[in-house]
């Protein structure tokens, strides 16, 4: 099978402006298919924004949204859903009166025979199987995100925008989760995920998008960005970086 | 469904389909005022208890149905055929109300509908051409259907709305109208189309309280505003679900037999107080036992399963 | 061309206003409910009637006028808010909007069937302050001239104490953001509490002045509750300023339309107008809360 080489996620000026607060100023950004891709950046530069946009969630955004070379923007979140682009949360969204079950069964596209198989293959691997009837509220905050996890699988996506799903996580199942992130890519699934941890970053995406205060200020491999300047700025600030070092020096 | 609750609702069918051949006309209208509850708070509770959407004026669709199958009865058709028309009517009216109060968040769709009762009122006592006002139609005795035929369109029409709930409940579509009661925008998140399933579930709702409307407009002879755009009606179908335990299958039956319980003993002398009760163990439950009387149960249950369950987080 | 004329024009105006201080002064109160502590208070009319019944028999009994029966009416209303909340209302704070709704629908049907048994479904009315005053060609009514004037005054009073005091500011820190002012030191149960309790007296005020407005029984608060909630959803849900507004506009429109079309009409002006704001901006016109 040929593979095709068009980005399977491309936004063009994205403006998100909540009333004076100008969370997305204008993202151009390509998310290349198959890859597992980074978005970095530190609190508050708009990352969650653009996720609540593209998902459909916030409607209220001017732009361009291509998913699959499809206009998305302006489609609900249960349309975008449909197509083949899911995410998850940063706080667990696992309903919490339904068992996990019903929370991964309702995720799957509605006349697939065969959620439910897939629902329990998914609980094995993550070693939940014996918590199939065991309600959403029930389980611990690490199993409730490894659920919420689990659920955006059940529909097959082709994207699947991760929002810090290992944050609450307990180490071993953590490395679960990169697993079946890693195992799912090498199948074809695209990923691009927020993350805090560098070493993640690093170990898992081959190429990383750095936002800072709405705007993308680097974008390329783990190893480039870590030593961008832009980078390190929009982290540390402008006193610490090298070069305003050397500048100091200079006139000292 | 399981087999053990299939039983004992084939065991209650088949009394009720029997006891009218044994008991007087006073206990079969009371029976026929029971099944009426049962289907009307079973279909409160197939949008509000399974969607979380609270339709305060719900009795409005009940009052609908009543004055659309008096005047087609009193227009000819056969009294059956104008429960069912009834019904759609009911339904019919839905669609716009539905499309245009549940883009609504929960409270605001709670607010907007909190009129819609007293709005069928004023529309029946001011719509004098059709409904004659105030002084409300007189049905004459010839076209009604007997109290027997009431009794049995009131049973199958209670029947059939519990039926369809367990059937919903058990199916995708009931699944998909809880995840958005636990959580609309999670749920919108995981691909379900939250606006088709409110409005499937809002005219389902409508159409057994039409139908409903009809067979109690027969049964009594009379309808006028007041009568059957009830805010008494509207309070006990919310009451009856609450009660029982909204959401679920048995709950509304369960309710629904507390409630004309409490009427019996209260209506006739005191009707003001008993509706007085009946506000009060909503106020209970809503301050101590939001799941209902189900829930108590079911709390023992999952006591159980936790015990079980033994150790192992994640 | 006589319907155009300004003088009926002004007449429908004036009327309009005086019923839509009323209304202001309703709305405003079960705004400041909401706003404090995120709840629905679906019995604020009946605290209105509790006003209204108070002061009923206080003149049947002792011929009190209603206006000096504001003295006795409002404490004694206030009094009964605050214990309302502090033994029910406290336990729906914090809960679904939903659940506070449906208990205060509940209480509401407790106190309408309350008064049912003490009172009948007989209307009543306290006919004092007959007569109207006159303005060249405008008429105004005594009862409604101080209907409204006791209104204004007991709103904006409301509104300088929330502004200007420090209870009144308060009110409004926990209504910003409860577990903020709770850290600051202020007792959010207390305030709470006072709201709730400021909440009904404002209600009750409005009911002892109805006395002589209109003829009312047990079941009036329904079309009061209906107006009330229209007022809200216009103006916003927590917005004071917006119940303000909103309830000036439905008198106003009321007036007008029931001038012009017919008083029925006028009565389901409350509804319509809902339903065209429903249609067309579901925050209302100024809201906080997000409705969608």
């Amino acid at each position: 099978m040929a593979e095709r080489a068009d980005p399977i996620l491309r936004t063009h000026d994205l403006h998100r402006d909540f009333g004076g607060v100008h969370a997305l100023r204008g993202v151009d950004l390509q998310v290349r298919r198959g890859s597992i891709t980074g978005l970095i950046g530190p609190n508050g530069s708009g990352k969650t924004t653009f996720f609540q946009v593209v998902s459909g969630v916030d409607r209220g955004a001017s732009g361009e949204v291509w998913f699959d070379e499809q206009q998305i923007l302006g489609l609900k979140p249960y349309e975008i859903y449909q197509r083949g682009l899911a995410r998850t949360f940063q706080l667990s969204r696992v309903f919490p009166n339904l068992t996990v079950l019903e929370n991964l069964v309702v995720a799957a596209h509605r006349h697939d025979a065969g959620a439910r198989e897939r629902a329990l293959g998914l609980l094995e691997r993550v070693k939940l199987q014996d918590y199939l009837q065991v309600r959403g509220e029930d389980l611990s905050y690490g199993q409730q995100k490894l659920v919420e996890f689990l659920r955006v699988l059940m529909s097959e996506p082709s994207l699947i925008l991760l929002d810090e799903p290992a944050a609450g996580v307990n180490p071993t199942l953590r490395q679960t989760l990169w697993e079946m992130v890693r195992h799912l890519n090498a199948l074809g699934t695209t990923f691009l995920v927020i993350e805090h941890n560098m070493e993640v970053i690093a170990d898992l995406c081959t190429e990383v998008y750095v936002l800072s205060e709405g705007e993308i200020i680097a974008h390329g491999d783990f190893a480039a960005i870590r030593n961008d300047e832009r980078v390190l700025e929009a982290y540390f600030g402008k006193a610490r970086t090298p070069a305003a070092d050397r500048g100091h020096d200079a006139h000292a | 469904m399981p087999a053990r609750q299939m039983l004992l609702a084939a065991l209650l069918v088949g009394l009720a389909l029997v006891i009218p051949q044994f008991a007087s006309d006073y206990y079969v209208s009371f029976l026929l005022q029971l099944l009426m509850m049962v289907a009307l708070a079973q279909s409160w509770n197939l949008i509000s208890g399974m969607t979380g959407y609270v339709s305060f004026g719900h009795a409005a669709f009940f009052g609908i149905g009543a004055y659309a199958g008096t005047l087609l009865l009193q227009g000819g058709s056969p009294w059956w055929l104008t429960v069912l028309e009834a019904g759609a009517i009911a339904g019919l009216v839905s669609v716009p109300l539905g499309l245009l109060t549940l883009r609504l968040r929960g409270p605001y769709f709670a607010i907007a509908m909190l009129g819609l009762n007293e709005v069928g009122r004023a529309i029946a006592t001011l719509w004098v051409d059709v409904t004659r006002g105030g002084n409300g139609i007189t049905i004459s005795p010839a076209i009604l259907p007997s109290l027997s035929s009431n009794y049995y369109t009131m049973l199958l029409l209670a029947a059939a709305v519990t039926a369809l709930t367990a059937w919903v409940y058990h199916r995708r579509f009931g699944l998909e109208l809880r995840a958005i009661r636990e959580d609309e925008g999670a749920a919108e998140m995981v691909g379900v189309n939250t606006t088709r399933n409110k409005l499937t579930a809002f005219v389902l709702s409508a159409l057994v309280p039409g139908a409903v409307g009809t067979v109690y407009a027969f049964y009594t002879s009379y309808v006028n505003p007041s009568s059957v755009f009830s805010p008494a009606l509207n309070i006990q179908m919310i009451v009856m679900v609450i009660l029982g335990g909204s959401g679920t299958v048995w709950g509304p039956v369960l309710g629904a037999t507390l409630v004309m319980i409490l009427r019996e003993l209260l209506w006739a002398n005191f009707p003001a107080l008993h509706l007085a009760a009946v506000g009060g163990l909503l106020l209970l439950c809503m301050l101590f036992l939001p799941g209902g009387l189900l829930s108590l149960g079911q709390s023992r249950r999952r006591l159980r399963a936790e015990l079980a369950k033994g150790g192992g987080s994640g | 061309m006589e319907l155009l004329d300004p003088v009926i024009l002004l007449q429908f105006l004036i009327g309009g206003l005086l019923a839509g201080a009323l209304y202001a002064l309703l709305a405003c109160g079960l705004n400041l409910v909401f706003g404090v502590m995120r709840v629905i208070n679906v019995a604020h009319a009946e605290f209105m009637l509790i006003g209204a019944f108070i002061a009923y028999v206080l003149y049947k009994w002792l011929g009190l006028h209603p206006v000096v029966a504001l003295l006795v009416t409002v404490p004694a209303v206030f009094l009964l808010g605050v214990v309302v909340q502090r033994l029910l209302i406290e336990r729906v704070v914090g809960r679904p909007l939903l659940t506070s709704l449906l208990a205060t629908y509940a209480l509401s049907i407790i106190l309408v069937n309350l008064g049912l048994l003490i009172f009948a479904s007989d209307y009543r009315a306290v006919p004092v302050m007959q007569g109207s005053l006159a303005f060249g060609d405008i008429v105004i009514p005594k009862p409604r001239a101080a209907a409204a004037l006791v209104s204004i005054v007991i709103t904006v009073s409301v509104y300088l104490f929330l502004g200007r005091t420090r209870l009144g500011k308060a009110i409004r820190a926990v209504s910003e953001h409860a577990q903020v002012a709770q850290i600051c030191g202020i007792d959010v149960v207390r305030i709470r509490m006072l709201t709730f309790g400021l909440a009904a007296a404002m209600a009750a005020a409005a009911g002892v002045m109805l006395t002589m407005i209109y003829s009312f029984s047990p079941e009036s608060g329904a079309d009061f509750t209906q107006k009330c909630f229209a007022i809200i959803i216009i103006g916003g849900m927590g917005n004071f300023l917006g119940a303000l507004y909103g309830g000036i506009l439905l008198g106003v429109v009321e007036s007008f339309v029931g001038g012009f079309v017919s008083t029925q009409w006028a009565e389901a002006t409350a509804y319509l107008l809902l339903v065209l704001v429903l249609l067309i901006r579901p925050t209302g016109l100024t809201g906080i809360a997000d409705a969608r």
